[in-house]
């Protein structure tokens, strides 16, 4: 019989339009995001917890609109002279609401997938439990708005409760982060464990997966949440309402102690199948991680034509081309952890931008000086960089291509000093620029500047 | 179409009165509604008569196990319902339509018929056929699947009606059942009362006296929350005299007994 | 002034306008404790506004609208003034920031993001109904104030995130007048769905 209710109250209560208003926000937000999850399953479970920044306080305001219900047709006298008490009378409703939105959000990731199946290099299990952990949030956020609905039943409650579940998982984690700055760079300071709490991600790196840990101890506090949302609503008696926040302060001391610092960068642990080597050997060898199979093909053009331009002007000039296999700095919780150097046999890459479908996006013609400029650069950890450098390496790229550089989107005037300071190398005799040219090489690969800035003219050094 | 009849109905009632209630104290708000009451209620239909204010719809109330009575005694079926005794038994066997029907507007007749069963606790599998029988009996067989925001206000009235008789209880509670009929849906809605009335005690509070005066044995005439005269129809109409306002032998007969009680009162 | 009492009362105006001004009072007052700036966040001060056009929101409607419509005054005048009043009374509330150390400005913004969100809701009220009237503002409030969002020169991002342009931004403006407009034009022509008195009354 429940189960005949149960589709009553699916099809007659307002639980399918709040997972429609849920599933096309949530579907338009992440399909205008694609190239920051394209070909990449791990990416797309992130951005799907991170639509709950939008889908929690929907469903906290659904939630609070299904729980006014009762009050708002006036039935709470024909039910008080029923059997059933309150706890039973909800399970139907609650049901409904739950299982209407978790379709929801499961058809926003299903739907998104579809921009990550043709592309992706690999599956990595951890994808499913890090998407799971939404749905005990969403059951969660529905419950204990539809208490707050029945506690409170004003038009107003909805709107209200959206704006707290956003501050709470939207700008919280935020203000939480607040940077401090650094002797060299201003780096974020661990966030406070607490922040694991809120179910929302911001980023991750395309090489980083969720520790398994951390998933799970999400999903046991966000269910213990959901548990004392349900309490809550079907509680009538004051004591009942008491113990039912019971469930939610266990959930919370257990969870809480065991989970890192740091935020997502706490809970982010490097996956070492992401950045395992995926090549094409027919030619010079060139090299893309796994996480990144589909950029391969649109790689290797010009990854060879580097080669064969640094082979025609260097002498122990790469052989191949990798890849960088770094996760980026703001996702790093150690910022100062000193990476291993590359031997002068190989140049690395940094990755390309992504497309709408997981393909690599070259247009704007910046990839190939890119790779140019890796044969001057080398893995020393973060530190500061003079601008020197950066201009140096554009006159070393623009040297191999035998033409002027011409950085796309600067101002003209600075446009104009590059290519004065090219001239001004090449005008050199042959020999010397390639000595020095070599000399930048060996040291920029052993981490020292000095002989690349000689590159430049001696009043910009 | 019958239904069945459970062991546990057939035996005889091991109490005396269905509703019983001494001396019984209800507040609406702050205002004491029902003022030491005493009422004794059998198998029947009784009708509920009472200007206004006089408490009808707060005893309805109570009785329905809505409100918690302030004091006094409340017995129904045998059961004695104070603030902390579990009500489960009493309420599988009331029957209650509220003076304000809420109702769910995109639910259908039926399903809401349905979900009042399933919240009455009725056996699962008794369910579609008790609430296609209530349907029937309160002529809405056409109209069981449409949205109740579609009805009438006539046809909702029914509705309610058939939600309160769906799980055929033992006390059936009934505050203005007969509004927004029409005379035809009304003398269909009296002799349904009347069947009812064969095995369940009925109480009907409404204002038109000609529906008490044709469907119901007994009246309980009550004002400022008190008693003021229970007995038959019939001995109903003799109070009345010429002398007394009403176009109807019954009216007579309670504008008299009310113009004694005031005057008791004042006295 | 009685019948203006009344009227007020009617529609629930005492608790909307509280519900306005502690909203906004609010958000004063924790930016004016939390934060350094004199500017109010524009994150904080959508979130702030779209709370203020909501409450309005319930007050779009009585309790019974075909009671309402059988009446021989003239509701489009009435109801165009109920939406410019309330407007202007919205506007006024946050511009007394100004005299304070943390203020809504510039004043072009916190117009151009009330009168926007105002015909929102007035456009969601006319199509839904008063008790609904609150969904097409949060959701896209709670579209526009995601980190993700923000001052930008993408054509699509500054329409979708109206709210927290800068304030020149002409497509931005664009929206807001739009939205204003029409709200105001479908309301005071329309005015609310007929609904039955069960129905209309959202509060208890």
């Amino acid at each position: 019989m429940t189960a005949r209710i149960l589709r009553i109250e699916l099809r007659r209560t307002a639980a399918l339009g709040i997972a429609m208003l849920m599933l096309v926000t949530g579907a338009a937000l992440l399909l205008s995001a694609t190239p920051s999850f394209a070909g990449r399953w791990m990416q797309l479970a992130v951005m799907a917890r991170s639509m709950l920044m939008v889908l929690l306080p929907l469903a906290l305001a659904g939630g609070a609109w299904m729980g006014q219900r009762d009050a708002r047709y006036r039935v709470n006298e024909l039910l008080a002279s029923t059997v059933r008490p309150r706890w039973q009378r909800v399970i139907p409703t609650a049901s409904a609401l739950a299982i209407s939105v978790v379709t929801a959000y499961l058809l926003i990731f299903l739907i998104a997938a579809g921009w990550v199946v043709p592309t992706s290099g690999y599956f990595p299990s951890a994808t499913i439990l890090v998407t799971a952990v939404g749905v005990p949030a969403l059951i969660a956020a529905g419950w204990l708005g539809m208490a707050a609905g029945r506690a409170v039943p004003r038009v107003i409650t909805a709107p209200i409760l959206a704006v707290l579940g956003f501050a709470l998982v939207g700008l919280a984690p935020e203000l939480a982060s607040s940077p401090a700055m650094d002797t060299d760079l201003a780096y974020f300071r661990p966030e406070p464990a607490a922040v694991l709490l809120i179910p929302t991600f911001t980023g991750l790196d395309d090489f980083q997966t969720i520790a398994t840990s951390v998933s799970l101890l999400q999903a046991l506090w966000l269910a213990s949440l959901a548990a004392t949302g349900l309490l809550l609503l079907g509680a009538s008696r004051r004591r009942a309402i008491a113990y039912a926040v019971l469930p939610a302060v266990l959930g919370v001391t257990v969870a809480l102690p065991l989970l890192p610092v740091g935020g997502a960068r706490g809970a982010a642990v490097v996956d070492p199948v992401a950045i395992e080597l995926v090549c094409d050997s027919d030619g010079p060898q060139v090299c893309v991680t796994r996480a990144h199979t589909a950029l391969l093909p649109a790689v290797v053009g010009p990854a060879r034509q580097a080669l064969a331009m640094m082979a025609a002007k260097l002498p122990n000039a790469p052989v191949r081309a990798v890849e960088t296999r770094q996760v980026s700095f703001w996702a790093r919780l150690d910022p100062h952890a000193v990476p291993a150097r590359h031997s002068p046999d190989t140049f690395v890459f940094d990755t390309p931008s992504f497309d709408h479908v997981g393909h690599a996006d070259l247009s704007g013609d910046y990839f190939l000086p890119s790779l140019l400029q890796a044969a001057w650069q080398q893995e020393c950890g973060e530190r500061p960089i003079r601008g020197e450098v950066y201009r140096a390496r554009m006159v070393a790229a623009a040297w191999l291509t035998g033409r002027p550089p011409t950085p796309p989107g600067w101002a003209p005037d600075e446009v104009a000093q590059m290519q004065s300071t090219y001239q001004a190398f090449v005008s050199l005799p042959e020999a010397e620029q390639r000595r020095r040219m070599a000399a930048a090489r060996e040291s920029a690969l052993a981490c020292r500047d000095d002989e690349l800035v000689t590159i430049l003219p001696t009043d910009q050094q | 179409m019958m239904r069945t009849v459970s062991v546990a109905e057939t035996a005889p009632s091991t109490y005396p009165w269905v509703v019983h209630t001494e001396k019984l104290q209800v507040r609406a708000g702050r205002h004491l509604a029902v003022n030491e009451l005493d009422l004794r209620l059998g198998t029947g239909v009784h009708g509920l008569l009472g200007p206004n204010g006089a408490g009808k719809t707060t005893l309805m109330r109570a009785l329905a196990t809505v409100l918690k009575p302030a004091g006094g005694r409340l017995t129904l079926l045998g059961g004695e319902v104070t603030g902390d005794a579990d009500l489960r038994a009493v309420r599988r066997g009331l029957g209650y339509l509220p003076q304000h029907f809420g109702f769910y507007p995109r639910f259908t007749v039926r399903e809401f018929v349905e979900y009042i069963a399933w919240l009455k606790e009725m056996p699962k599998a008794a369910i579609p056929g008790a609430v296609q029988r209530a349907v029937d009996r309160v002529g809405l067989t056409d109209r069981a699947d449409s949205r109740m925001k579609t009805l009438s206000g006539g046809m909702l009235r029914r509705a309610g009606i058939a939600q309160a008789i769906v799980n055929d209880p033992a006390v059936l509670l009934l505050d203005e059942p007969t509004v927004g009929l029409d005379p035809e849906q009304r003398l269909d809605f009296r002799e349904l009362l009347r069947e009812i009335g064969l095995d369940s005690c009925v109480l009907v509070s409404t204002h038109l006296v000609e529906d008490v005066a044709v469907a119901c044995s007994d009246v309980v005439l009550i004002s400022e929350g008190r008693l003021v005269w229970q007995g038959t129809t019939g001995q109903l109409t003799e109070q009345g005299g010429a002398g007394d306002a009403g176009d109807s032998a019954t009216e007579r007969g309670y504008s008299s007994l009310l113009r004694a009680y005031r005057g008791r009162v004042s006295a | 002034m009685r019948w203006l009492r009344l009227h007020l009362r009617s529609r629930r105006i005492p608790l909307a306008l509280t519900t306005v001004t502690t909203s906004i009072a609010l958000a004063w007052a924790l930016s004016l404790a939390y934060t350094d700036s004199a500017t109010i966040n524009a994150r904080t001060a959508s979130l702030t506004i779209m709370l203020a056009a909501v409450a309005v929101g319930t007050t779009l409607t009585g309790a019974d609208d075909a009671l309402d419509r059988s009446m021989a005054i003239n509701w489009p005048v009435r109801r165009a003034g109920h939406l410019l009043l309330a407007a202007a009374v919205i506007t006024a509330l946050l511009s007394l920031s100004t005299i304070t150390d943390t203020r809504y400005e510039p004043f072009a913004l916190v117009l151009r993001n009330t009168t926007g969100l105002l015909g929102l809701t007035a456009l969601g009220a006319t199509l839904l109904g008063a008790a609904l009237a609150w969904i097409a503002p949060t959701t896209w409030t709670l579209i526009a104030v995601l980190p993700s969002m923000g001052p930008s020169q993408d054509l699509k991002m500054q329409v979708a995130g109206w709210l927290v342009q800068p304030a020149g931004t002409t497509a931005a403006t664009v929206c807001a007048v739009t939205l204003a407009a029409t709200g105001l034009l479908a309301y005071a022509l329309r005015g609310c769905p007929l609904r039955p008195a069960n129905e209309t009354v959202s509060d208890r």
